[in-house]
């Protein structure tokens, strides 16, 4: 019956690892996304160099922008080039007489101020700002997008905690069922109920931790593989889609995974045996 | 040592156990409750237990009012009694020995208490060669011994048998008997609940009898009154 807890903590627990891991991967590229998100502040064509300096130290100052770079012609068009250096066509016109403007590229320190960045940019007209280049829509979109996925996950988490629980005690019950008799020998021997339960509890964190730490060592090196698998199977992937560090991942499940196995354990076995200590 | 004063206990589903009881038994005493199913014998040994609480009335064992037991001392006043089922009741996965010892780890004796007491008591039940042996190894009175041998190990002043000779044939069930009688002559109170007349008959101890959850009749040195009983 030990067998068959271990086996369903193990089931809940592994279910609750791969929803992690793909929850954490998420949240890891929503975060990144996020974080890469910002304005483009295109500089009039004929503001002399000397004031760029005071332009950028007055955006430099508004209090939600976390970095700012100048970005100069030649250097719009190097990251074009790259960014498109399949189409040689192009590029041979563009290399004879450059058409890219000179900008600022921010970046805020969070999306909830990017309106107000745009605002505070294009307010600048007069220092200089020709036009503030902005994904504010998709910076919408992907915002809801991503408090969806944090609902979500945490619902799905939730849920699957309670189904885990309510699995484990019904288990563990069908344990502790089959030495009532034991139970109830112990009770008339004159057995104080810490007595009877300290086994049964000992055997429940028992179950709980090996029941947890078995799929959060079976994830690890399954994620890894299935990284590299995608990596040399989709090589594009790797300049579109970074996945979080395996071992990151597993440091921090770890220590969820454990406690979640133990309290599942502890709670199953001590609610268990409570319906038998009323004798 | 025992005192009943007008106890009563009816079921949750109105059935009823025992009707105004009064009675008392001495220290070291021997008595027989007779009766026929249903009479009320076992519910007067699970109140003694206190496995279940009576409905009116008072008992009293050993100066200690049961109604007034705390919950979390109720293990503490089942270590004065040593108690002995029909069915034995003993742990399948634990040999004689363990079983025996078992009592004692429960009251968390000292290794060396148990060292010395299992095996005199194992001696005393007649069990000392079956100590390595486990229940399904042994025949229904070598059981029954060592569940007595578990009840006596702990030195109870109070000895509850349930029907203990119910599942013996004739000639092991005198011999529990006579090792309840040995057991009583130590000073331990034996109260043995049980429709074997002959063994009634036999002993000559006092016979309490139960009718219908009513006390019917209390002799000393009395015998199983059938028709009393059928009444």
């Amino acid at each position: 019956m030990a067998f068959a807890s271990v086996i369903t903590v193990m089931s809940c627990i592994l279910i609750f690892s791969v929803s992690f891991y793909f929850v954490e991967n998420i949240n890891f590229a929503l975060e990144k996304i996020n974080n890469s998100i910002g304005l483009s502040v295109i500089i009039k064509d004929d503001l002399p160099d000397e004031k760029i300096d005071v332009l950028k130290k007055k955006i430099s100052e508004l209090v939600y922008v976390k970095k700012i770079d100048f970005v100069s012609s030649e250097q719009a068009l190097k990251n074009f080039m790259e960014t498109f250096e399949d189409s040689k066509e192009i590029l041979a016109g563009l290399k004879e007489d450059n058409p890219l403007p000179r900008s600022f590229d921010i970046l805020l320190l969070d999306n909830k101020f990017y309106e107000d960045a745009i605002k505070a940019c294009e307010n600048l007209k007069n220092d200089g700002v020709e036009k503030v280049k902005h994904a504010l829509a998709e910076t919408n979109v992907l915002m809801s997008i991503s408090k969806i996925l944090h609902i979500v996950s945490a619902v799905m988490i939730f849920l699957l905690g309670i189904i885990s629980i309510v699995i484990i005690i019904n288990t563990i019950r069908l344990a502790v069922n089959s030495r009532r008799e034991e139970i109830i020998i112990m009770k008339y021997i004159g057995a104080t109920n810490w007595f009877i339960r300290w086994p049964f509890i000992i055997e429940g964190m028992i179950i709980g931790f090996v029941g947890s730490i078995i799929p959060v060592l079976i994830c690890w090196p399954c994620y890894e593989k299935i990284i590299e698998f995608i990596y040399i199977k989709m090589s594009f992937m790797k300049k579109i889609f970074e996945f979080k560090s395996g071992l990151i991942i597993f440091s921090e499940l770890l220590p969820i995974a454990l406690s979640l196995g133990l309290f599942i354990g502890i709670v199953g076995s001590f609610s268990s045996v409570k319906k038998y200590l009323d004798v | 040592m025992i005192c009943l004063n007008d106890v009563t206990k009816i079921y949750d589903n109105q059935a009823k156990g025992i009707e105004n009881v009064s009675l008392s038994i001495k220290q070291g005493e021997f008595v027989f409750i007779v009766g026929t199913s249903g009479s009320g014998k076992s519910t007067f040994i699970r109140l003694l237990l206190k496995e279940v609480d009576l409905t009116s009335g008072e008992i009293i064992v050993s100066r200690q009012n049961l109604s007034l037991i705390h919950p979390k001392l109720l293990p503490y006043y089942r270590r004065n009694i040593g108690v002995v089922f029909q069915d034995f009741k003993l742990l399948p996965n634990k040999t004689v020995y363990e079983n025996v010892a078992f009592a004692m780890e429960i009251v968390q004796a000292s290794s060396k208490d148990i060292r010395r007491s299992v095996p005199a008591v194992l001696s005393m039940v007649g069990l000392e060669k079956k100590y390595k042996d486990y229940p399904n190894q042994l025949s229904g009175g070598e059981k029954q011994r060592t569940a007595i041998a578990r009840a006596i190990v702990n030195k109870p002043p109070l000895l509850l048998a349930d029907e203990p000779t119910g599942n013996l044939d004739p000639d092991n069930a005198l011999e529990i008997m006579k090792l309840l009688e040995k057991i009583n002559s130590h000073g331990t109170t034996v109260i043995v609940a049980t429709h074997a007349k002959d063994l009634v008959d036999s002993m000559k101890k006092r016979v309490i009898t139960f009718v219908e959850g009513n006390l019917i009749s209390d002799v000393e040195q009395g015998v199983y009154d059938y028709e009393v009983a059928q009444s």
